[in-house]
């Protein structure tokens, strides 16, 4: 074999033991093997923090074309039932470009797969659809289809609320966010059992305090929940990228304080429950799970559990993000509008992503937070240091400053003793005993 | 300003060789241009002005001289950088590595010896890959013999010269894929080290063997590799063949870093010389050493001093913009490079657990030997050893990233060479 040829096998033998070997159940795992369809990179947002809006033409072919997609969609779902390979769960990722008769025929092919394999569909997707009538009714249609067979579809609401949002304009100038927008969404909050993943952000920090007073009542009154219950709905994100300033980082700080007393109260400032129920069970609404959730994957996102796959032309990247020219790493071959082959491109970087970890990248591995921080952002990393694993330092005073801010808030509010004391007899001790210890420096920490 | 005690100067662009296993680029036109603009830039003290700008060189000991063939452009740069030492008050070196392929570089070497000595040591290397079989084939536009001869010319100066004290002269000689397959012959070997060792008997300069990498190797090409090993380590060393002046058999560059891995081990053990452990690595990037070109910009090291100015603009290709990485046009690179340079630096971690899980990899794919899949404390050792070759401007080349190296030093050790080297080490170590 010559060199090449080498590396081909080698990168199809991988991509057998890591993903098609769970798939045709030769092989378990504690986390699934879910596939990721990374659709349009089309929107009818243009938000601020979003990478392909940034970097839009680097991370797809050019004049992506929505019939294409859903038909290499169906190229790719006949190629896993050809194989027998059942996928476990689709993500389906993308921007919004599709017609209401368009996500009719991208769902009823994945529904056929789903039906076949009983698989689960998990859709991030921003809240736009809502004011259009006839997207909904697609939309509603097809989670009484996959209900009807006792499966999963759901979706996971990108939006970040009605000051927040600030940073998610329309792409279409002549729309714009009303509350008669927010009604809309509300209206069918309850039909579609809608998870919230908000964003914090450097061009929205300012307004989160006053938005996550209107993200609880929001979910509280759509649901017809109370407070606790609206709280367990939502999963704040921060965003990993670079643009957190000295200023951004202090608003950050005292947004932590306002979260951590706000969320406090609702458990009835009860440090017991808060540290039991909401920041173990409940992973503290996601912002608080780094202070005490384990994660068995070594980078924290998801990009080791999924196979990711921009549909427009059919190629394997390392994530959605991580998927620039270069990154590439495998494509899959078709012939006769069926896949032949799988060409390997660049099977090292996603090697390298799929089996690393995050404390032992550049700089993480002598981190004196790298137990409590959320982790590098692969794909920030490759933006903006033309490198993916060398994190870039202001995501990191990021991290610094909303743990320090966790740790402080604890201490002031009085919860500190009761995570101290719970921390201390987790069962995975050595994990807790360094989380906690690294909770203690920030809490000295005086920058 | 970047505060560097290591500077490597980019002094030309031109080489009259075309060795096969160079990763220079070598369009004639191109070379040409760039090369003018060097010599133009070195004459007029541009070069310096540009040095002044942008580095520290209070701290400066030591000047590595790289190119295209850095003699080729002696005749300006000579005057050149004897009108500005001044700007390093603390130079103590200055190194430069030289085909020496033809007798007019002899006289530039000469000259260079002469203006720089006894007020600096001066490293110098001198490129012979081996007799006519092994040379005449990767130094194209060469002859083994032609080399040699310049080699006993250079030597019968210093010789007679009063200052040979500060000047430390070696040959290295390089092989690539096809030179090792033909070294697997037991005669070809012999031959092999028979000429350098009547070479050395001569001139009394030393020798030292190393592999072209990442080099495209293959299993085939690792079992080759083995048998070399096999002949240097046991065969020979059973029937007591020996050289009069050659280190066996540790002039192979394998045998020699193994060696030295295993002693930082155990100095790792008696929990000395942590700092050394962690910082072996063949490159030297982040160590304080930076390169920088005619031009002012800095880059990461000698190895993308062939990525040209285009790149400033031109980032119609993603190979450009990782390319990009390792040049910095304008501040902000500079806080990137610096910032990525020690990260690539101070890891040994991450290249490590990559080196490791890339073995596996190719164990369970049937390209390296099945033995790493039993034999965990191996696995890491060679996923450690491989670590500490990566060469970052290659590893952009090949994967894309600068931390990442491909499969191929890992075949060409994991096939039976490494288990070899181990086994024989582990013995004279009693590990």
């Amino acid at each position: 074999m010559t060199f090449n040829e080498e590396n081909k096998k080698l990168y199809i033998d991988f991509l057998e033991r890591y993903f098609f070997n769970f798939w045709k159940g030769e092989q378990k795992s504690s986390y699934g093997r879910p596939l990721e369809l990374n659709l349009s990179p089309y929107c009818s947002l243009k938000c601020k923090y979003c990478y392909v809006n940034k970097f839009r033409e680097k991370l797809y072919p050019i004049n992506v074309k929505n019939d294409n997609l859903l038909k290499n969609t169906e190229i790719l779902l006949e190629w896993l039932i050809k194989n027998g390979y059942n996928v476990g769960e689709i993500e389906i990722f993308s921007g919004d470009s599709f017609t209401a008769a368009q996500i009719d025929k991208l769902y009823a092919l994945i529904f056929d797969y789903a039906k076949m394999f009983k698989v689960s569909v998990v859709v991030p997707i921003n809240p736009v659809f809502a004011a259009d009538e006839e997207k909904v009714n697609v939309y509603v249609k097809w989670r009484e289809n996959f209900s009807s067979e006792g499966l999963s579809l759901h979706f996971s609401l990108s939006m970040d609320g009605k000051y927040a949002d600030i940073a998610r304009p329309f792409a279409n100038p002549n729309f714009s966010y009303d509350d008669k927008f927010y009604e809309k969404v509300s209206s069918i909050a309850k039909t579609f059992d809608f998870g919230f993943h908000p964003m914090i952000a450097p061009e929205n920090i300012e307004v989160w305090k006053k938005n996550l007073e209107w993200y609880l009542d929001f979910i509280q009154k759509a649901f017809q929940v109370p407070r606790k219950t609206a709280l367990q709905k939502l999963y704040l994100l921060e965003v990993r990228n670079p643009n957190w300033t000295k200023l951004r980082l202090l608003q950050l700080a005292s947004f932590v304080f306002f979260l951590t007393k706000t969320t406090f109260s609702i458990y009835n400032n009860d440090p017991r429950a808060y540290v039991e129920e909401f920041i173990r069970e409940d992973k503290g609404a996601n912002f608080y799970s780094g202070i005490m959730s384990t994660v068995g994957r070594g980078f924290t996102c998801s990009i080791q559990e999924f196979l990711t796959v921009r549909v427009a032309d059919l190629t394997i990247t390392p994530c959605h993000r991580v998927a620039w020219p270069g990154y590439e790493s495998a494509q899959f071959k078709v012939q006769n509008n069926k896949v032949i082959a799988i060409e390997p491109k660049n099977p090292w970087v996603h090697i390298a992503i799929l089996t690393g970890r995050n404390d032992a990248a550049p700089f993480c591995s002598h981190c004196p937070i790298n137990s409590l921080c959320t982790g590098v952002c692969l794909g920030t990393n490759l933006e903006y240091n033309k490198q993916p694993f060398i994190p870039v330092p202001n995501v990191c005073q990021m991290e610094f400053a909303k743990h320090k801010a966790i740790a402080k808030s604890f201490k002031i509010l009085g919860i500190w003793d009761e995570y101290e004391r719970f921390m201390k007899k987790k069962k995975y001790y050595f994990d807790s005993f360094r989380k906690l210890n690294q909770m203690k420096y920030l809490l000295e920490e005086q920058q | 300003m970047i505060d560097v005690d290591v500077l490597i100067l980019y002094v030309s662009d031109v080489c009259n060789l075309r060795c096969t296993y160079c990763l220079w680029p070598k369009e004639e036109k191109v070379m040409i241009t760039k090369n003018k603009n060097i010599r133009q830039k070195i004459a007029t003290g541009e070069y310096f002005k540009k040095i002044k700008e942008n580095v520290d060189t209070s701290h400066i000991h030591t000047l590595d001289l790289w190119g295209g063939e850095p003699t080729l452009n002696f005749d300006v740069f000579i005057p050149a950088l004897k009108e500005h030492l001044s700007m390093f008050p603390n130079l103590k070196r200055i190194s430069f590595s030289t085909n020496i392929s033809k007798d007019f570089i002899v006289s530039n070497i000469i000259w260079f010896i002469k203006e720089f000595t006894p007020s600096f040591n001066l490293d110098i290397q001198l490129s012979l890959d081996g007799p006519s079989f092994i040379n005449d084939e990767t130094r194209i536009n060469s002859t083994s013999s032609e080399i040699a001869n310049n080699i006993f010319r250079l030597n019968d100066f210093l010789k007679s010269y009063e200052h040979t004290k500060c000047i430390y002269v070696d040959i290295k000689s390089t092989l690539n894929a096809g030179s090792i397959n033909k070294l697997s012959n037991e005669d070809n070997l012999y031959k092999y080290f028979d000429f350098f060792d009547k070479c050395i008997d001569r001139c009394n300069i030393s020798f030292g063997m190393s592999y072209v990498f990442p080099g495209e190797y293959t299993q085939e090409n690792g079992y080759q590799y083995a048998k070399i090993i096999n002949l240097l380590l046991y065969k020979w060393y059973k029937k007591n063949i020996k050289f009069k002046n050659i280190k066996m058999p540790y002039e192979d560059q394998h045998v020699l870093h193994v060696r030295k891995t295993i002693e930082a081990i155990i100095r790792l053990k008696r929990r000395q010389y942590v700092g050394e452990f962690i910082a072996t690595s063949v490159c030297s990037v982040g160590d304080k050493r930076i390169a920088i070109d005619v031009d002012g910009n800095l880059r990461i090291c000698h190895g993308v001093f062939f990525y040209y100015d285009e790149l400033k603009t031109d980032y119609s290709t993603y190979e450009n913009y990782l390319k990009h990485n390792m040049i910095a046009f304008n501040k902000l690179d500079k806080l990137r490079l610096m910032h990525n340079s020690a990260g690539i630096h101070n890891n040994v971690e991450f290249r490590g657990t990559y080196h490791q899980v890339l073995a596996t990899e190719l164990a369970l794919s049937g390209q390296i030997s099945k033995i790493y899949l039993k034999e965990p404390a191996l696995l890491k050792m060679l996923a450690f050893v491989v670590s500490r070759h990566h060469c970052i401007s290659d590893n952009i080349v090949n994967t894309g990233d600068m931390m990442l190296m491909d499969t191929s030093y890992l075949k060409l050790l994991g096939n039976g060479a490494f288990e070899l080297i181990t086994k024989y080490l582990g013995s004279k170590y009693d590990i």
